[in-house]
């Protein structure tokens, strides 16, 4: 396997993929959640895979992969701490019960 | 006191009138009929003075001209080029006002007087005074008018006072119908005058009577042209003075109170469309196949008017269809050429018609009926001075000699002799007819036995006859009197005694006594009143004998024509059926489909787009992803050579 | 500086308006008071204006001109000629006889007198102004209060008859204003302006055709053009008696005024490439609307619909494109306001009394009511083209009109002369004479104070119809030069 950019680029994008698809075809809210992750992860190493190979001497990818690191832990708890409420109010954590927000 | 001056009293004097009453407090109101006929005496004699004044024919015509509206400055008809169009109102003074203008005033001031015996006992006598001084006003515009268009201006007003006084007592369901029957159907002639006037205007720029000659006409317009203007002029004299197949609102106006009658439809306003074709001969006889249509139209009102009087019991339907029938006289008379022979007879016309419509208004008020077999058993016979008048005015109508109406019609029937057989032939069946009907009229009253109807008996009883009061009586008797004294003296000034004076002041020509004539006459005179005395010697069988007998003929004239019917067709079926299709058009096209459905539409479109909105993030997200795809793809394509 | 009188007159309904919205509910009195003298001043003052005007001048007089934003060339520009004299004129007789007619209003007596006089000053503002974009806003001015106005204090199907007449005004303007701003985004514009449009701008005739066609349907819908006419019987019917008049009587002639001042004045040949069309629509209008009167049982649809036929006489009389023509159509935008202001005084009454407004329900009404009888006699008299009113002058001059330049559609425009008196009469007998109905028991008649409003209207009426020279005066130097001749 050799190494080079297009090989982690690709990674990334169907990790990418992976977690799109998961997120918009889902019905569970924690596996959506889990797919989001995913996103997330997958631009952290297309961000490293740069960083390595086309920025050697600098350190901004990391430094973003670590704020991204920061970043979803905090939204994850946020988002879990709403899905413990949604499922106390409907009684469900299926995203197609939650359509009162309709036209 | 000079012409102008007078003029003005004359024209304005009814007016003033009119606005007194109308302004008069409510307990003043019994002032009404002294005012009305304050003014109508005012107008009488300022015309008669100013007859006087004219009285030898010279400097006529004068004119007093006012400019009113300013129409166009440029030409209005490709080829035509007049390039100054302006209307104007005034006053016109010559030999055919002065005339008319005497008779109408004179006419209008004794049935202002025999209305305050008629009306007295009327609580609306001040409306029914104000109306008639404003017919007096319009009809005074309408005689005096110096152009086509003053005159289509007061033919209007003439006809809306006409719609006011029929449905003076608008209580009774078929008097306001007859007075909006009288309206719509002048107005369906009027659209022919009104649109004759604006197509004349436009080519000729001109509508005032001192132009309108032979000579003018014929050089400034081709001859199919004259003819077209000429007849939808001449729809309006139909409507105006009731000619066939217009005349239907004649008989239904005699709702109105009878000096209405007396006045308006047999004197006067039903006049002026002959007075029209007088006054405006020259446009008329600038295409011989205008004159030839007024001829035929006017015989078949003659012959429709008298056929038709001849089956009516009413008194006063008797003496509508009677007043169409001499209408028709006279315009064929001037169908034939002879607008003086027209107009001569629309004078003694005017003097014994009234005559006979006030005598018919005594009777009626008398005896409370309409019906000559009811005055004849209630007593008709007794009211002498009522006979008399009757029988005076009567003869005047069947052309009797030394009555008025034997000169006029004579003349007529002269015209008509040497114009074209057929014509005469139509106009002699048209005597005999009318000589039937009169005396049909006059056995029925007189031959009647008195039959003691308690009921009336006891009606006329409780009823107060004014007979007592002594202004009232006058106002009956003189009238009637002075009427008939005209009547009888009128046709002398036609003969060869005094000169022809009245001919030759209209324009024709001196009178020959013809022999041959005066024997058809007498002899259609004499066998006209036998059939009437053998039909009608006794009119008690003779009411059984009609109204038992069937037949065709009979059918046709009690459904007059089948005229009515036709119109009825024409309205209902016809022009309510177009506007019930434009209601439909209304309400589900343009309402329904362009409105309605525009609006529903758009309401649904948004039910439809609202479909969006579904409440599911996962919809949301796929559309922002899809979207956002197709823009990171364009935006790469058009940033970089890729793709 | 000259006196501002054109602005004053605009001045008079909205301080009446201010002094009303401070006025507390419960003065009925006093607004209704404050009300009148506002329509009175106005009057007054256009009455001055009248005769202090010169008929010679074909130029703006009176002009006001204060710059507002001048990039945009928008400008509180202000200006009388011959032709929105008379329309001034009309708007303060009918604004006033209308606060006279409101005087029994009961129900939130402030709010309705609040929302007239805002409609009048925007109505006002329309006839006076030369600036494109004040004729638009106060031309929203003017719509919104009608909305209001009809869906409170209306009858029947007013939420209906409100919305529709909302929106379907609200559409013309959009079109109107659409027509606007293209004519500002042409080479020469940048200008709201109307003398400073006519000046600079060259139009394509493509250009003409198309902005004319806009404008004209965008001004029609307003004029109650065939076929977007039913806006205007429904609002006729629905809404309260001084907003009908204001309606019938000036409202539509806010349209056919907009295509004189607006459309032909700046497009002249767009105006003769549609001329054509535009003839055929309003005889459409006139004999279609005259027929579908005779079938209407309502008193107020069958003026609804009345008023759509005569608007045709005023559409017909602006088709032939000639002086004659316009002259006729601008007197019979006068005179039929005036007469349909009269027809809805005289229903208001007998409506607010019987409470019923139905042919079948209602007879024998002039034994009980003889004044209102009268009046409303006359309106109908003046409505079938009698002679010694000003309608007559003005049928004349738009028949001559049409017969030299449409001879087919004069001639059978003619025909509403005939239906017209049929519809008329008919109602006259049906609602006024023959034997009392139950309805009409309660009736009594209107008292002196009144009087006064439906005798001006009569008065004017036959003023102008007996001496139609004095306003023709007034109108022709304007008609003359209007297409350049």
């Amino acid at each position: 396997m050799s190494q080079s950019l297009t090989s982690y680029l690709f990674i990334s994008a169907a990790l990418f993929s992976i977690g799109l698809f998961g997120v918009l075809t889902r019905r569970n809210l924690v596996a959506m959640l889990i797919s989001l992750e995913l996103i997330l992860n997958s631009v952290s190493i297309s961000f490293m895979a740069f960083n390595r190979f086309v920025f050697a001497d600098k350190s901004l990818g990391q430094v973003f992969v670590i704020f991204i690191i920061a970043l979803a832990a905090a939204e994850v708890s946020i988002a879990l701490s709403l899905i413990l409420w949604l499922h106390r109010k409907k009684g469900s954590i299926d995203i197609e019960k939650a359509k009162d927000l309709r036209g | 006191m000079n012409d102008l001056n007078l003029l003005w009293i004359i024209q304005l004097a009814p007016l003033v009138a009119f606005l007194l009453i109308q302004l008069l407090p409510k307990n003043a109101k019994r002032t009404a009929p002294l005012i009305a006929m304050g003014a109508a005496l005012l107008a009488a004699l300022s015309s008669l003075a100013l007859f006087y004044a004219h009285r030898d024919g010279n400097n006529m015509p004068q004119q007093y001209i006012y400019q009113w509206l300013k129409v166009s400055d440029k030409s209005l008809w490709p080829f035509v080029t007049i390039d100054h169009y302006v209307l104007n109102i005034g006053f016109l003074v010559d030999k055919l006002n002065l005339l008319m203008i005497t008779v109408v005033t004179v006419i209008a001031f004794f049935v202002h007087l025999f209305s305050y015996y008629y009306m007295a006992e009327d609580k609306s006598r001040a409306r029914y005074f104000g109306f008639l001084s404003f017919f007096a006003f319009s009809m005074t515009g309408l005689v005096l008018s110096t152009n086509l268009l003053q005159t289509f201006l007061f033919w209007e007003l003439v006809g809306l006072t006409s719609y006011l006084l029929i449905g003076f007592w608008y209580e009774k369901q078929s008097a306001s119908t007859a007075a909006r029957k009288a309206f719509v159907i002048n107005r369906l002639a009027d659209l022919g005058f009104y649109l004759g006037i604006v197509v004349l205007f436009i080519l000729t720029g001109t509508l005032n009577f001192t132009d309108l000659n032979h000579e003018f006409l014929r050089q400034m317009l081709p001859a199919s042209t004259l003819t077209i203007i000429g007849i939808l002029i001449f729809m309006g004299v139909m409507g105006k003075s009731a000619q066939f197949p217009f005349h239907v609102w004649l008989p239904d106006a005699m709702e109105g109170p009878t000096p209405v009658s007396a006045l308006i439809h047999s004197a006067t306003m039903v006049a002026a469309g002959v007075f029209l074709l007088a006054r405006a001969f020259g446009l008329f006889s600038s295409s011989e196949i205008t004159l030839l249509f007024i001829l035929i139209i006017g015989t078949l009102t003659a012959l429709v008017g008298a056929s038709l009087a001849t089956i009516q019991r009413d008194i006063k339907k008797i003496l509508a269809y009677s007043t169409v029938s001499q209408l028709g006289l006279m315009v064929m008379a001037i169908g034939a050429g002879s607008a003086a022979a027209g107009m001569f007879h629309l004078t003694t016309h005017a003097f014994f018609k009234s005559l006979l419509f006030l005598t018919s208004g005594a009777f009626i008020h008398h005896f409370h009926s309409n019906d000559i077999w009811e005055i004849g058993q209630r007593g008709g016979k007794r009211d002498k001075v009522a006979v008399a008048a009757l029988c005076l005015g009567l003869f005047s109508l069947c052309g009797i000699f030394p009555f008025a109406g034997f000169f006029s019609k004579d003349l007529i029937l002269e015209v008509l002799r040497e114009h074209n057989l057929f014509f005469y032939i139509a106009a002699i069946l048209v005597s005999f007819l009318t000589v039937y009907y009169s005396f049909r009229m006059l056995f029925v009253i007189l031959f009647s036995k008195e039959k003691k109807d308690m009921h009336a008996h006891e009606t006329a009883l409780a009823h107060p006859h004014h007979s007592s009061t002594g202004a009232i009586e006058l106002c009956r008797v003189i009238p009637l009197a002075s009427l008939a004294i005209i009547s009888v003296v009128m046709g002398f000034l036609g003969t060869g005694w005094l000169d022809s004076r009245l001919l030759l002041w209209l324009g024709g020509e001196e009178t020959h006594v013809n022999s041959e004539l005066l024997i058809t006459t007498l002899i259609l005179i004499v066998s006209g009143a036998l059939l009437a005395y053998i039909f009608f010697k006794n009119p008690e069988t003779a009411e059984t004998r009609l109204t038992q007998s069937r037949g065709p003929i009979k059918t046709i004239l009690e459904r007059k024509f089948f005229i009515d019917d036709v119109y009825e067709f024409l309205t209902k079926k016809v022009g309510m059926g177009i506007a019930g299709a434009f209601a439909w058009f209304d309400r589900k096209i343009a309402k329904e489909l362009m409105v309605n459905g525009t609006a529903y539409r758009i309401l649904d479109l948004g039910k439809i787009s609202s479909k969006i909105q579904d409440g599911l993030l996962q919809d949301y997200l796929s559309w922002a992803v899809g979207v956002g795809i197709l823009v990171a793809f364009w935006l790469v394509k058009s940033n970089s050579g890729i793709f | 500086m000259t006196f501002p009188i054109l602005s004053s007159i605009l001045l008079c309904p909205v301080i009446g308006l201010i002094l009303v919205l401070f006025m507390p509910p419960k003065q009925e009195n006093a607004i209704r008071v404050i009300s009148l003298l506002s329509a009175a001043a106005s009057l007054v003052l256009s009455l001055w204006l009248c005769f202090h005007f010169n008929s010679s001048n074909p130029a703006f007089q009176f002009v006001e001109h204060v710059e507002w934003v001048k990039s945009y060339g928008i400008n509180y520009a202000m200006g009388v000629d011959g032709l929105n004299i008379s329309m001034i004129l009309l708007t303060a007789i009918v604004i006033f006889c209308g606060v006279l007619v409101s005087w029994t209003v009961t129900y939130r007596v402030k709010d309705f007198f609040a929302n007239l006089l805002f409609l009048v000053a925007g109505v006002f503002g329309v006839f006076m102004t030369t600036n494109l974009f004040f004729f638009f806003l106060f031309y929203e001015i003017a719509v919104i209060p009608m909305y209001l106005l009809i869906v409170v204090w209306g009858s029947t199907d007013k939420e209906y008859a409100a919305m529709k007449l909302t929106l379907y005004l609200l559409l013309g303007s959009a079109l109107m204003f659409a027509g606007f701003l293209y004519m500002y985004s042409l080479p020469g514009g940048h200008t709201f302006d109307l003398v400073a449009l006519k000046q600079n701008v060259l139009f394509t005739p493509e250009q003409q055709n198309i902005l004319f066609l806009g404008l004209f349907l965008g001004f029609g819908v307003l004029a109650a053009c065939f076929p977007f006419h039913v806006w205007s019987p429904a609002g006729h019917v629905a809404a309260p008696t001084a907003a009908s008049m204001l309606h019938a009587g000036v409202l539509m002639k806010l349209g056919a005024y907009g295509i004189l001042r607006v459309a032909v004045f700046l497009l002249p040949e767009g105006a003769r490439h549609w001329a054509d069309l535009i003839a055929v629509l309003a005889l459409c209008n006139i004999v279609y609307g005259a027929f579908v009167a005779t079938q209407q049982k309502d008193l107020k649809y069958i003026i609804g619909y009345s008023s759509v036929s005569h608007m045709g006489i005023v559409l017909l009389g602006i088709a032939t494109m000639t002086p004659t023509g316009f002259n006729g159509a601008i007197f019979q935008m006068f005179s039929h306001g005036i007469m349909t202001a009269l027809f809805f005084a005289c229903v208001g009454p007998i409506y607010d009394q019987c409470h019923t407004r139905m042919l079948g329900d209602l007879g024998g009404l002039a034994k009980k009511a003889p004044i209102i009888s009268t009046f409303f006699i006359i309106a109908g008299l003046c409505g079938l083209g009698l002679p010694g009113m000003g309608s007559f002058v003005a049928e004349l001059l738009v028949t001559i009109a049409a017969v030299s330049a449409y001879p087919l559609i004069g001639v059978i425009s003619i025909i509403a002369l005939l239906i017209t008196a049929y519809y008329v009469l008919s109602a006259v007998q049906k609602v006024f004479y023959g034997p009392l109905s139950p309805a009409g028991e309660h009736l009594h008649d209107i008292g002196a104070f009144q009087f006064v409003p439906r005798a001006v209207l009569v008065g004017c009426l036959l003023f102008f119809g007996i001496f139609p020279g004095i306003f023709i005066e007034w109108i022709s130097v304007y008609t003359k030069t209007l297409l350049g001749g």
